[in-house]
């Protein structure tokens, strides 16, 4: 009996049900965030002006991040400047942020979301988490690398519209 | 009751910078692990629970 | 003893040889071909190696040693050096293969050291081999190991599997495991004639789990079930039987099933950069030994780099039912299970200890930044006759 009791509440102590998670926002919130540069807080939709956007949540204890963060660098680097490339740290200071960046090389903007607004509002509740964001706001992908769906995702944004079908002649 | 309460904790994953932390892993050190557990299981009567056997795999009656 | 050939410092070199060879380039450059990016992922290569080297000076006495006359108990002086590597070999993005490779250097005078043989001025060596393969596949963990131990009397081989399940967002895991092991070796007797060989079987299950509590807090436990079977005793080792008469043989029962539960949590103070850690263990076995260990481990950040961490460990033993230091009393007929080893009998144990560590990644110099440093020293003195010195030196380096 006392053993089936204990199965019980083992059981429970790992078994916990998820928790349904809020519907994900359709579009980019407007949380200024503070540059690593010092400068004055922006957002990121600011940034782009008008671009299509990746944006890279990360932290400096995640590996998975160390080891992405140079790849994204160069995918930046072979699609600039069509396409804005940002990195998002979250819940850390610039003391640990500057050193990590210049050690992986990196050099497209980094922003610090000390409070985790921005991860909160947008749902990135991992990292690394990378966000599509289309020039018009709209969050057009939800990956946590840069994979082959990514990719593409990013290949579609970029892509020039297509052209309107002339009128009909009267 | 309490470790069913427990259970329904859920820490973001953004959010473990402290239990990432290299003082909060399981063991600082693999291969330190490996001496101590021989060291005490060759000097001591028991052994175990820690995800390994408690015996065999010496040339002792530990 | 004959001298023999040293095929266990051959096989550590071997091996070490063999490891070594496993050593690319490092790979944490970008790459902006995402083709070879791909053909490259699943490559293996060693992405990082860890050696140990660790240091015992052992005093004390014990009836498992012959260096006295029968009826007291002889030396356990021995100094082990105890030379170890680790490699982690990455296969893409879901594999690690991690290769220990753990040698064993005793030099002592007739001691039941960590893995000596009976023998007066014996300096004795013991090598192995562990792999392990770890596979993530999204919530599903799964592990396989196997390793193989030879030294001059006895070969062991064994091997695992385990598998963990991450749970409420990777909140909690749930692990279970299972071991085997099979030992063959030298049938020494106390006069050290070998005549035959003997063998011992184990086979061990585990079930864990582990819970985050908060941001700052981790618990975890367990619990491990052992089964032996086979010669369970070290053939060479001698029960004393009272002054001026010959001692008897150690005898353990055929078998032995042994339990242990786990408990383990820690806890991070961010206001001082401080961790505590504090473990507990008790185990019990049929063969009538119980015991309970408590260790507390306390670590300081220095700096963004650099540790200090200390730690005490207590271990008391209530010794098994036969342990006896007089046949004669214990003894009711030829085959009654009897011991008169130190290790299994009872006694309180106490160790303190002190680490310095150098972590990776965080030092302000970018030379120095793959690599890491540790230098240990624990005491380590059982209160029935028994003590150890251990000095270590670790270096780690990512590639």
């Amino acid at each position: 009996m006392k053993l089936r009791a204990a199965l019980v509440v083992l059981l429970l102590a790992v078994g916990c049900i998820v928790r349904a998670s809020d519907a994900l926002p359709t579009t980019l919130p407007k949380v200024a965030l503070e540059p690593a540069t010092g400068a004055a807080r922006v957002t990121l939709s600011e940034v782009a002006a008008g671009r299509p956007m990746l944006v890279d949540f990360f932290a400096t204890w995640c590996a998975p991040c160390r080891e992405s963060m140079p790849r994204l660098q160069a995918y930046a680097d072979q699609h600039a400047p069509g396409l804005v490339v940002v990195g998002v740290d979250v819940g850390e200071d610039l003391a640990d942020v500057a050193p990590f960046v210049r050690e992986l090389g990196v050099r497209y903007p980094i922003f610090l979301d000390r409070d985790f607004s921005l991860a909160d509002a947008t749902g990135a509740a991992r990292v690394p988490a990378l966000l599509l964001v289309a020039a018009d706001g709209r969050i057009l992908h939800r990956a946590h690398e840069l994979d082959a769906q990514t990719r593409a995702a990013v290949d579609r944004a970029l892509a020039p519209a297509a052209p309107a079908a002339p009128a009909a002649a009267p | 009751m309490l470790a069913g309460v427990a259970g329904c904790v859920v820490v973001p994953q953004n959010r473990r910078r402290y239990l990432a932390d290299p003082t909060m892993q399981a063991e600082d050190s693999e291969l330190e692990a490996r001496a101590k557990r021989k060291q005490h299981t060759s000097r001591e009567g028991a052994g175990g629970g820690d995800g390994e056997p408690a015996g065999g795999g010496c040339g002792c009656g530990n | 003893m004959a001298t023999e050939p040293r095929p266990a410092r051959r096989v550590a070199a071997a091996l070490l040889a063999f490891a070594l060879a496993l050593r690319a380039p490092g790979a944490g450059r970008a790459r902006a071909d995402e083709t070879d990016a791909h053909q490259q992922a699943d490559e293996p290569s060693v992405s990082s190696f860890d050696l140990r080297l660790g240091w015992f000076e052992q005093d004390g006495h014990g009836f498992q040693s012959q260096t006295q006359p029968s009826g007291k108990p002889g030396s356990e002086r021995a100094t082990i050096v105890q030379p170890m590597a680790l490699f982690r070999i990455r296969q893409g993005k879901h594999v690690q293969h991690t290769l220990v490779i753990p040698v064993d250097i005793v030099t002592a005078a007739s001691p039941d050291a960590l893995d000596a043989i009976s023998s007066a001025s014996q300096r004795n060596e013991a090598a192995g081999i562990d792999m392990t393969t770890a596979i993530a596949a999204g919530v599903n963990d799964f592990v396989i190991r196997w390793g193989v131990h030879v030294e001059e009397p006895l070969r062991a081989g064994n091997w695992g599997a385990a598998w963990t399940r991450h749970l409420a967002e990777d909140n909690a895991t749930v692990t279970l495991s299972g071991n085997a092991s099979f030992d063959y070796f030298d049938n020494i007797s106390q006069e050290g004639y070998t005549d035959e060989q003997r063998s011992r079987v184990a086979a061990n299950a585990n079930l864990g789990a582990s819970q985050i509590l908060s941001p700052t807090t981790l618990v975890d436990g367990s619990y491990g079930i052992t089964y032996q079977v086979g010669v369970l005793e070290q053939t060479w080792n001698a029960v004393p039987r009272g002054p001026m008469r010959v001692p008897l043989g150690e005898k353990f029962p055929h078998q032995r099933t042994r339990h242990a539960l786990f408990g383990r949590v820690a806890q991070m103070v961010p206001l001082t950069h401080t961790t505590l850690k504090l473990a507990y263990r008790y185990y019990v076995d049929d063969f009538g030994l119980s015991a309970h260990t408590v260790e507390l481990r306390a670590y300081q950040y220095l700096s963004r780099w650099l540790v200090v961490r200390g730690s005490w460990r207590f271990h008391t033993q209530t010794g098994v039912d036969f342990y006896t230091e007089n046949a004669v009393n214990l003894m009711t007929g030829p085959l009654t299970p009897r011991t008169a080893d130190s290790d299994l009998g009872p006694f309180d144990a106490d160790e303190l200890g002190v680490k310095l560590m150098l972590l990776p990644r965080r030092a302000p110099w970018p030379w120095l930044r793959p690599h890491s440093f540790a230098l240990s020293y624990e005491r380590y003195t059982r209160d029935n006759g028994l003590s150890m010195d251990v000095l270590a030196l670790e270096w780690g380096q990512e590639l």
